[in-house]
């Protein structure tokens, strides 16, 4: 509450808001705890921020709406089994039977109160409710699958950088291609049949601890790691040619204390501005991945929704991809300003 | 230095935010092990017997609740259910039901006739009828009920005494008992459907009569069962626990299977046929289904429908077409050639005791023949490209690609082979928007009539453009026919002249395709492939020696 009162507060000198200099000296003289809060470029970055991504989330409402619908059959004609008396029946109870525009502000509207109405396909749960469900597996696959890529990633990269030209820099590097190279349901597929048939130490599929997670969050990392690996590599010999690590070395510390206290930030940053990105390519690119080892995430009933022609679910999924999305690169351009002083908001 | 302390902060922040969620989410995930699990390959669509209208439906509300009538295990003939016996008036038009005086709902509650009254009217809404509510036109002023213009009273369901149920039908229909004990027809619990009309078929609401609870459900994880202990007949229930997996990819499905995580897998991917049917638990047997290509008779393009409506042109097809290379060479699950709609087995139709009208065999010669004759009549010399239509399936493509090659070397067509995907490919099917279009279906019940009435005129099923009033009349006299000879007789008519009108081509039989551990026992193999819960129970002595092992 305080914090929300003092941004409030804080939005009036319009000195402040125009320049981010003055901001940020201005900042410095605040009481620590509070500083990043009351950065005023923060707070009008944030709000205009947010004004696009509502425009974004009704443009691509808008989109997806019509798309659907232009494709052919629609949820309930694919159940062979419905007289024609009933599939009328059924359209008009929700509404498939009127004008597209009519649906389309009908739809519009309830979506604006939050309502993104019944799963057609499901017809015991609405579609927030299936959306609430499905989020926390899909971010449980993520996060580990992000915490592989990282780990790896920049392990592999760091190795390759201090041993660069040697046989390790060039064997890692070459597993990082193949990785980068290969669809994660191949991947899959090779690690079922080392873990799980020929060595079963990891469940097949489904959900349920963490070991169900580790293979799908693997595949689902493995690119990513490979491509953070490249990147802390690049970045990480970058730096370690500049002349302030000399002067680091010059001043007779020791390998790994150069790496870490000087070189580690610096060489870090071209990783941390793919976070975004990546972030956005784990959840949306967990579709496969949940199907095969049949996580019931956002992906499964994402795909599951389109081929059902389930509008409303299928809706209400890429609503929610978008604003994931649209978040998490939100917060990476804030971390990122954290990490590299010289990057400001605008 | 307050750069440094915020990034480090930051970074620890990100740390804990990414663990804190990865442990939050994994949290409460783990359950233990049910007596018996098996992989119902979708999440069904509901739990309402009212919404539903598919296979995996029913293997789930078979469990959670029971029709007037059950089907036996092995034989799937009408058993007594929620009525322990019955009359049928001597013109075959009125049931008379006794419902058990002992059966209950799952909170304790007596179920009465009113409960079947109440869900079959429920059944009929106007309002919101049951996506099978068709069923209930058999009954009298059901379906005017339906079409609104009738108060329910009128409808011909009554409940003269507590435990009595009457059923007037329209006319006499020899599959009404089976029809009992169809999933959709189940009775649903009055007060709970009208306490929460939208979350009543939630576990935490859930209140059902059949032999087991709904204990959890999540959303395409799992269904958890639990042994109804208020069920009539608990002691013959001997599962305690089952879950239900909606596993949809088949090969994440026999991985499940194979590392001893399922005991009954309902399908299993192509590619593994012939690996599998050298495991004992692996034993295809007939199923009621049928795979056949439909043709379009009313096709919009002159050119085409000038070929594809002529009964010879289509006769040279199917003569051409060369069903034992499909089974053997690409289904390979034992499936058998088909030289008729309605598939073998189907009592008093086409058991071992009766000799259903069927086709001849493959003669290229004759297709050839009657391909020229067609030309000759018509005056033209070349045959327009056909196209052969199918959803994306790698067998479906598989079947088809056998098909062209023989249309295409044996008889001179041009064919091309075009795939959409399911819900793309149902619309094209439904709007007669295709040459010839790869079809199949799976009988509701096991009569004939449920194959033979796809192709009346104008039925919603139909999508080939036949329509033939001889054909309508004589669907229309089966159904009217009490004796089950003369029904017989003119079902099979009725077959004769699809036969020799071949809007549809024929191409093969289904086979059930269940992975059954060994010690799983009363599972038995059936034509409509359903196997009741209730019935199954696990052989724990064999299942220690087999794991032992």
């Amino acid at each position: 509450m305080q914090k929300g009162a003092e941004e409030e507060a804080q939005v009036d000198p319009p000195e402040e808001v125009e320049s981010g200099e003055g901001a940020a000296s201005l900042g410095d003289q605040e009481p620590e705890g509070f500083t990043f809060f009351s950065d005023h470029p923060l707070l009008t970055f944030l709000l205009k921020r947010l004004g696009w991504m509502a425009l974004t989330l009704w443009i691509v409402f808008t989109l997806s709406f019509f798309l659907m619908r232009s494709i052919p059959g629609g949820p309930f004609d694919q159940e062979q089994n419905l007289s024609a008396e009933v599939l009328a029946k059924y359209k008009a109870a929700f509404y498939l039977d009127k004008p597209l525009a009519e649906q389309y502000l009908l739809h519009l509207r309830n979506a604006l109160t939050g309502d993104l109405g019944p799963s057609y396909k499901m017809a015991d749960y609405t579609v927030n409710e299936i959306m609430a469900a499905g989020i926390p597996k899909s971010l449980a696959l993520g996060v580990i699958a992000l915490i592989f890529a990282l780990t790896l990633g920049i392990t592999a990269g760091l190795l390759s950088a201090i041993k660069r030209g040697g046989f390790l820099d060039r064997s890692l590097m070459t597993v990082a291609t193949i990785g980068i190279a290969l669809p994660n349901f191949v991947i899959a597929g090779i690690l079922i049949l080392l873990f799980v048939i020929w060595i079963p130490i990891f469940p097949a599929a489904t959900w349920g601890d963490y070991k169900h997670l580790f293979l799908p969050a693997f595949c689902l990392g493995a690119p990513f790691a490979a491509y953070v690996a490249r990147l802390t590599r690049t970045g990480m010999l970058d730096v370690l040619s500049q002349d302030y690590i000399r002067t680091a070395r010059a001043k007779g510390l020791s390998d790994a204390q150069v790496l870490v206290r000087h070189a580690l930030k610096g060489g870090l940053l071209p990783v941390i501005s793919f976070l975004g990105p990546a972030i956005a390519g784990i959840l949306t690119g967990s579709l496969v991945v949940e199907k095969i080892f049949q996580i019931p995430g956002l992906g499964t009933h994402f795909v599951q929704a389109a081929i059902n022609r389930d509008y409303t679910l299928a809706m209400g999924c890429v609503l929610l991809y978008t604003t994931l999305v649209y978040v998490m690169n939100l917060l990476v351009d804030i971390g990122y300003t954290i990490i590299d002083p010289r990057v400001k908001l605008e | 230095m307050r750069r440094d302390r915020n990034r480090n902060l930051f970074a620890l922040g990100l740390a804990l935010l990414l663990l804190g969620g990865g442990v939050l989410a994994l949290q409460g995930a783990t359950v233990e092990r049910a007596d018996f699990t098996f992989n119902n390959a979708s999440e069904p669509q509901s739990l309402d017997p009212k919404v539903v209208s598919g296979v995996p439906e029913g293997r789930v509300l078979r469990c959670l609740y029971e029709g007037l009538t059950n089907m036996h295990p092995k034989t799937l003939v009408p058993v007594p259910g929620m009525a322990e016996r019955w009359e049928v008036s001597e013109d075959g038009r009125t049931y008379t039901f006794h419902i058990r005086k002992n059966a209950r709902w799952s909170n304790g509650d007596p179920l009465t006739a009113e409960d079947f009254v109440y869900s079959w009217r429920r059944f009929l809404d106007p309002a919101m009828p049951a996506k099978y509510a068709q069923l209930l036109w058999l009954v009298v002023k059901g379906r005017d009920f339906f079409d609104g213009k009738v108060p329910s009273a009128e409808v011909g369901i009554r409940a003269p005494e507590p435990h009595t149920f009457v059923v007037e039908l329209v006319h006499p229909t020899a599959y009404f008992l089976d029809l009992c004990s169809f999933y959709p027809l189940f009775p649903v619990h009055r007060a709970t459907v009208e306490a929460h009309p939208k979350t009543w078929s939630k576990p935490r609401n859930f209140v059902g009569n059949g032999p087991f609870l709904l204990e959890a459900r999540t959303i395409r994880d799992r269904i958890r069962l639990r042994k109804n202990p208020q069920y009539w007949d608990a002691d013959s229930v001997r599962l305690n626990t089952v879950d239900i997996l909606p596993v949809e990819d088949h090969v994440t499905g026999l991985n499940l299977y194979l590392t001893g995580v399922l005991d009954w897998e309902t399908d299993v991917p192509q590619q593994v046929i012939s690996d599998l049917l050298k495991r004992d638990d692996f034993q295809p047997r007939a199923y009621l289904g049928s795979y056949f290509y439909r043709i379009n008779l009313k096709h919009r393009n002159p050119e085409k429908a000038r070929f594809l409506s002529d009964p010879r042109f289509r006769m040279a097809l199917y003569l051409a077409m060369d069903r034992k290379a499909i089974v053997e060479g690409v289904t390979k699950a034992g499936e058998l050639p088909s030289r008729a709609l309605v598939p073998p087995g189907i009592p008093n139709y086409s058991d071992a005791r009766h000799q259903p009208p069927a086709l001849p065999e493959m003669d290229m010669e004759k297709a050839r023949a009657l391909i020229e004759e067609v030309k000759k009549d018509l005056g033209v010399d070349k045959i327009p490209t056909l196209k052969v239509l199918y959803n994306t399936s790698e067998s479906h493509k598989n079947i088809a690609e056998v098909i062209q090659q023989r249309w295409g070397q044996g008889l001179g067509l041009k064919i091309k082979l075009e795939n959409q995907e399911w819900g793309t490919y149902q619309a094209s099917q439904k709007a007669l928007d295709y040459d010839i279009s790869r079809s199949a279906w799976i009988g509701d019940y096991a009569d004939a009539n449920t194959f033979l009435d796809l192709f009346v005129s104008g039925g919603g099923n139909n999508h080939t453009g036949y329509a033939d009033p001889i054909y309508d009349s004589l669907i229309e006299a089966a159904a009217r026919e009490a004796d089950r000879d003369k029904r017989r007789e003119i079902l099979y008519k009725a077959e004769e002249m699809l036969l020799r009108d071949l809007p549809i081509i024929p191409i093969y039989s289904y086979v059930t395709k269940n992975l059954v551990r060994p010690w799983v026992k009363g599972f038995y193999p059936n034509l409509q492939n359903v196997h009741p819960l209730k019935f199954v129970w696990i052989d724990e002595e064999a299942k220690k020696n087999a794991e032992g092992r």
